[in-house]
């Protein structure tokens, strides 16, 4: 089976790409104009290359992406050290760079949404998400299990989302027993 | 039931930038199919923008009620939304008090220009000119008024890419306001290896992300190997890191 008979579920599978990608193309640039080129490119050589019948199934998809995404990120990277910074845009850290990724509407829900939770839950977002501690090393200090700190973390998440409407379906909160206990 | 996903730290620390290098590559790969890591990561940039500080206002909602023409139902709701958002300026004003200290760091004194030549050598009617501007530029600095100098040394600056001109660009531009500006200019100036300004410029891009209250930004720029190792680089690293602690 080739071309786009290949590739089941094309349009979740890109979907699922291009929110990925974004996130990917603005840690990388720092500039959400030139990520949103970025990932329009990224996605326009792969519906190519599915089309050409040289991607065959679901499970070669993101690799191959991922390949195209890094080649089209390092041309807009070269395309803009050649530019010298002639509009005068600031190239931000990664981290800050990532923060593009929050919307106006959900700046203005932020402190909100952080007013909601405990002081000892917006402490440890603050220790995963601004001083990125690992959960292991903040149980250990805090005297914790980690699958108790992990879970706090995961609802401290979850109610910050629910006030941002952003999806949020942390990766560790999941109904299979957690790793420490099997 | 969902599959677990086995990148439990790996996206938190990719937002706050302390996943190794030579992990992040795997993580992005991974980050294009796992849309729970996805989540993860928006939410968790959301939370650290909130969280670290910074001198952007984050603004939270303030509705301003009518207790006299409402309901008592509509009275408690309103009480129950002052009460959010009077813990919201709460964290703000404590997400203040802990950012004073990196914004003591950003204070910038402009460098005291002696005299010495800033543009380049002249030699056709073009570059003079451009001479003659960068001179009355940098007579505007002497005195002070940096607002001007910034705009002449910017226009300027469009014929004239010396490491000097952009230097008191950023220079003057920090000091009348205008820290993107700034931080453009100062990577312009410091961009020219072996250059006289390449510190200078390099502490003034970081003091303009301080500015922003972009800490880590100005780390990053700190970091560059080319002038890392100035003491007045890594003085001001080493204060950024340890009020941040």
């Amino acid at each position: 089976m080739t071309g786009l008979q290949g590739v089941r579920n094309l349009d979740a599978v890109i979907g699922q790409l291009s929110a990925g990608l974004e996130i990917v193309a603005i840690r990388r640039l720092g500039n959400p104009d030139d990520a949103r080129d970025a990932v329009q490119e990224t996605i326009a050589r792969l519906l190519e290359r599915i089309r050409a019948g040289t991607i065959a199934s679901d499970d070669e998809v993101v690799p191959i992406a991922w390949g195209i995404a890094k080649h089209v990120i390092a041309d807009a990277l070269r395309a803009r050290s050649r530019e010298t910074e002639v509009d005068g845009e600031v190239a931000l850290s990664a981290p800050d760079a990532l923060e593009r990724l929050v919307t106006s509407e959900q700046r203005a829900a932020v402190a909100a949404g952080l007013a909601q939770l405990t002081p000892s839950d917006r402490e440890l977002l603050k220790r995963c998400f601004v001083d990125g501690e690992r959960i292991g090393a903040i149980a250990a200090q805090l005297g914790e299990p980690a699958e108790r700190v992990r879970k706090r973390k995961s609802r401290a998440l979850a109610r910050l989302a629910a006030v941002l409407e952003a999806p949020s379906r942390p990766c560790h909160e999941s109904a299979a027993p957690p790793m420490e206990e099997r | 039931m969902t599959t677990p996903c086995l990148r439990v730290d790996d996206a938190a620390r990719y937002v706050a930038g302390t996943l190794p290098a030579d992990a992040i590559d795997a993580f992005e790969e991974h980050l294009l199919a796992c849309a729970v890591c996805q989540g993860e990561v928006r939410v968790g940039a959301a939370a650290r923008l909130g969280l670290r500080g910074s001198a952007e206002p984050l603004v939270a909602p303030l509705p301003a009620p009518d207790p006299a023409r409402g309901s008592a139902r509509l009275r408690a709701r309103a009480l129950a939304v002052l009460g959010v958002a009077a813990a919201a300026v709460l964290v703000l004003t404590v997400q203040a008090r802990r950012n004073a200290p990196l914004r003591a760091l950003a204070a910038y004194s402009p460098p005291v220009f002696v005299g010495a030549t800033v543009r380049a050598a002249s030699d056709s009617g073009d570059s003079e000119r451009a001479a003659a501007r960068v001179d009355l530029a940098m007579a505007a600095y002497a005195a002070g008024d940096f607002r001007v100098a910034a705009a002449r040394l910017n226009a300027a600056a469009t014929a004239d890419s010396t490491a000097g001109v952009a230097f008191y660009l950023g220079a003057a531009q920090l000091a009348s306001g205008d820290a993107r500006g700034a931080i453009a200019a100062f990577r312009r100036a410091a961009a020219v290896a072996g250059n006289p300004y390449a510190e200078d410029a390099a502490v003034g891009a970081a003091k303009a992300f301080l500015r922003l209250g972009l800490a880590d930004s100005a780390l990053a720029v700190l970091a560059n190997p080319a002038v890392g190792a100035a003491p007045a680089v890594q003085a001001l690293a080493d204060s950024i890191r340890s009020r941040r602690r």
